[in-house]
């Protein structure tokens, strides 16, 4: 039974790990413009150095 | 010809070369000219990055002339870059720009390639929604004037105007979504944590499991209860302080004492407690914060004057011309306005004439043509030739800018949710109170009974199911109005809508429409042939009226002419074959025979003469005609509400909206002064509803309960509103009335239910039986059930409302 401590030990840290992920992402602005990003998606990296 | 005469040699608006005919001819029914056109053809087919990225056009663009550049001159100014600069420091600078043209993928794609054309660019990011690019820069090698003079070089020139067009970020604060996310994280855990608890706890956990479950619950909840919820002790602190109680405080008060209750419980060992619960309901509330501030960030609803006026303005001194700073503008200055530039102050035009576009003022877009010594206000536009000009009045003091110093600019508008809120939470708060110490006293002997009881009560009378209701039906409410083109400013702006009893008209442009102008040919007659010809010319013209004319002979056929020549003010020319046509002013026709016109220039018109090879054919009279299905949508208004007109125009199209509205009182030839007056005067008794479109209401529109701005394309300027409505709507807003009022009674069904669920979980309390596990169903399911109601109820009457 005592692997249940282990286990809860290591569902926090993980939890834990994404929370921190998370409060990373709103403080980086991710949640802000919620448009760009989107269509960012479609551009080539470098389109033009193919000759 | 004179040498005012233009050739009609379109500079191509990214490359800056001259285009050849071809372009130019097939795509003059665009905007923009050039290869804008060819552009978005490259753009249908994905290709229009290639386009954009070819470095030779670049190149070719380095040539600008020496007047372009100097145009930029006052962005040297300290002055100007401390109001542009976002963020400084001695190795990068910031600095936003609004840019209306962004409208696609590699607009995006080659502001962000900025760095890649000026070394002393670091990085610049574009902001989709908002039309801005972010640029950061190294001060020593580049500078703001460069940079706008490369953005301007490759076509995307930023309106840089008084308060430098950046509206101030309303984004949603970010402390909000940490409170959610920590929130839901200690949510999400402590459930896990309590289920062992609900089943049977001795035969499943042993004791010691039991003990550590209850101390992370604990560990976890104190975050939420100190960071997640802090807004709601904010709110019930201020609320007590002022003595008015808004249902943030029997809210404040469920949650303090769900946490003590379940702390007290957790040590005394008497059951595992509510923290799930506690958590759970601060996620719910959070959330339903969140969704109240939806707003539209791709709209600017806090426009005024300086919004609209340039930043710099060229004016003239000892016959050499200097950018200098609009505010600095002082009487007798001479300034030079270029084609679609606005003019800052009120001034008298020096050049022997002119046309102005006065659509930011008063929503009206035909060009008014004026002379030699007239007097041109400011924010109007001017169209064609540039003109120079006399300041008359600096540009605080100018007939438009002075509105905005009145104090209703200063004032916050009534809301009627607070007021509503703030009623029933303060009746809401004592009768909880009251029920919950009624309730104890009759359990007195036994301390422990009443105490529980007592805060059983408090808990379970939360009003979070009431608290939810609200900002998801009146989310729920303004993204369906969005989707039938009304776009509101704010959630509250709904209950505003509901309360409305009197609609206020501005007739200009409101009721009347540019698009499907009125146009009618008189005297003479013209053929098939003529038509089509007279349609393909004034299509290659900007000019509005030319345009309405297209419009109306709308011939699909596109005939080149052998010979074009637009003479701005005076009208068009054109040689097709043997075929000569031209339009425009009585005298441009230059016709032989004597004039026959009977009908007179009245003020809603405009005439263009027409001749053939010289033969004078006729005139055409271009009237506004009203929007379609206006006078249906009045008729349907006036049975329901006060209806009252308010123009500025003369009373000479009242007689036509006296048919539909014979008992509205109409005011004509008003002031925006005189507007907003009246207004502010029928507002002491009513809710009133401002419809209007230019600048010049914008006063009445904030002295209104809720001032709508009506407008051909919601890109365009509007002044400040709580509202945009897309003008082919229109006919509309009965319904979008009639639906806020729904939403109204919606929110107050919901408050039943919620009650009715309040009661039932008062029943449980009062009996003490008020267990985690049923507080843990109850809670969740009473709140979710009500979001579930007001949004499916708003959302299928949405679409039976025929919102789309």
């Amino acid at each position: 039974m005592n692997v249940i401590f282990m286990l809860i030990f290591f569902s926090i840290l993980i939890a834990g790990g994404f929370l921190i992920a998370f409060f990373i992402s709103v403080k980086n602005g991710q949640y802000e413009d919620l448009n760009t990003p989107s269509m960012r998606v479609y551009l080539d990296d470098e389109p033009h150095n193919t000759k | 010809m004179k040498n005012t005469l233009n050739k009609q040699k379109t500079t191509c608006a990214h490359c800056g070369e001259d285009c050849h005919e071809e372009i130019v001819a097939e795509n003059k029914t665009f905007c923009c000219e050039g290869c804008k056109t060819v552009y978005s053809i490259l753009n249908e087919n994905g290709l229009c990055d290639y386009y954009r990225y070819d470095t030779d056009a670049i190149n070719s663009l380095k040539n600008i002339p020496a007047y372009r550049k100097e145009r930029f001159s006052y962005l040297d100014d300290t002055d100007v870059h401390e109001r542009l600069l976002d963020f400084r420091s001695d190795t990068m600078n910031r600095v936003r720009f609004h840019i209306p043209h962004i409208h696609c993928t590699s607009c995006l794609w080659l502001l962000e390639k900025l760095n890649r054309i000026d070394d002393g660019i670091i990085r610049s990011v574009v902001d989709f929604t908002r039309k801005e690019v972010s640029v950061e820069y190294s001060p020593s090698d580049t500078s703001i004037r460069a940079i706008v003079e490369l953005l301007t070089l490759i076509g995307y020139e930023p309106s840089i105007t008084v308060d430098n067009n950046i509206k101030p970020i309303n984004y949603v604060k970010r402390s909000l979504y940490l409170k959610l996310g920590l929130a839901g994280f200690a949510t999400g855990n402590i459930m896990l944590f309590s289920m062992p608890e609900y089943f049977d706890t001795t035969s499943l956990i042993s004791p010691q499991y039991s003990l550590i479950f209850r101390i992370l619950n604990i560990a976890l909840a104190t975050p939420v209860l100190l960071y997640s919820a802090s807004d709601y002790w904010r709110n019930a602190y201020r609320a007590i302080i002022n003595k008015s109680m808004s249902l943030d405080v029997p809210l404040a008060l469920g949650i303090i004492t769900l946490y003590l209750r379940s702390l007290a419980d957790i040590i005394t060992n008497q059951s595992p407690g509510f923290m799930d619960s506690f958590s759970g309901l601060v996620f719910l509330l959070l959330i339903g914060k969140l969704v109240q501030q939806r707003t539209f960030d791709a709209l600017s609803f806090e426009r005024n004057y300086t919004s609209y006026l340039p930043l710099s303005v060229q004016t003239i001194q000892n016959g050499t011309e200097q950018s200098r700073s609009v505010t600095s503008l002082s009487t007798g200055d001479i300034i030079h306005i270029r084609n679609k530039e606005i003019v800052p102050a009120d001034s008298m035009l020096l050049s022997p004439h002119g046309h102005v576009d006065y659509s930011f003022v008063t929503g009206e877009t035909a060009p008014v043509e004026i002379v030699k010594n007239a007097k041109i206000y400011a924010g109007g536009r001017i169209i064609g030739n540039s003109v120079q000009l006399m300041v008359q009045k600096e540009v605080s003091r100018s007939y438009l800018t002075q509105l905005w110093n009145n104090e209703i600019f200063h004032k916050e508008k009534y809301r009627a949710f607070q007021n509503i809120s703030s009623r029933f939470g303060t009746w809401f708060t004592f009768t909880v109170i009251i029920i919950a110490t009624v309730a104890a006293i009759y359990r007195l002997p036994d301390y422990q009974v009443a105490s529980s009881v007592f805060t059983a009560v408090l808990i379970i009378a939360c009003p979070c199911a009431l608290t939810l209701a609200a900002p998801f039906a009146l989310n729920t409410a303004m993204r369906m109005m969005s989707r039938a083109s009304l776009f509101l400013k704010n959630t509250d702006v709904v209950l505003d809508m509901a309360e409305t009893d009197s609609i206020v008209f501005d007739k200009t442009g409101t009721l009347t429409s540019t698009h499907n102008a009125d146009v009618k040919f008189y005297e003479g007659s013209l053929n098939g042939d003529e038509e089509k010809l007279i349609c393909a010319m004034s299509k290659r013209s900007s000019h509005p009226l030319a345009q309405a004319i297209a419009q109306t002979l709308s011939v699909k056929e596109n005939i080149r002419p052998d010979d074009f020549q637009e003479i701005i003010g005076e009208g068009i020319y054109a040689r097709f074959n043997d075929i000569i046509i031209r339009f425009g002013t009585y005298d441009f026709v230059q016709n032989t025979s004597t004039r026959t016109s009977t009908i007179q220039n009245e003020v809603n018109q405009s005439i263009v003469h027409i001749s053939v090879n010289g033969e004078y054919r006729g005139f055409f009279a271009i009237r506004n005609s009203f929007r379609s299905g206006i006078e249906k949508t009045l008729q349907f208004l006036d049975n329901k509400f006060n209806i009252h007109i308010l123009s500025g125009d003369s009373p000479k199209d009242g007689v036509y909206l006296q048919n539909y509205l014979p008992n509205s009182p109409m005011k004509f030839r008003q002031t925006p002064e005189e507007k907003m007056n009246y207004i502010q005067e029928l507002s002491q008794k009513h809710n009133v509803m401002m419809i209007g479109d230019g600048l010049n209401d914008a006063a009445a529109l904030k002295a209104s309960t809720v001032g709508i701005a009506v407008t051909e394309n919601t890109a365009a300027f509007t002044p400040a509103c709580d509202a945009i409505l897309s003008a082919n709507h229109i006919d509309t807003l009965p319904v979008f009335i009639e639906y806020a009022r729904f939403t109204k009674k919606t929110i107050v069904i919901a408050f039943i239910i919620s009650v009715f669920y309040n009661v039932l979980g008062l029943w449980f309390a009062v009996t003490a039986q008020l267990t985690p596990l049923v507080t843990a169903i109850l809670m969740p399911i009473s709140s979710l059930s009500i979001v579930a109601f007001v949004v499916w109820t708003l959302t299928y009457s949405a679409k039976k409302r025929g919102f789309r």
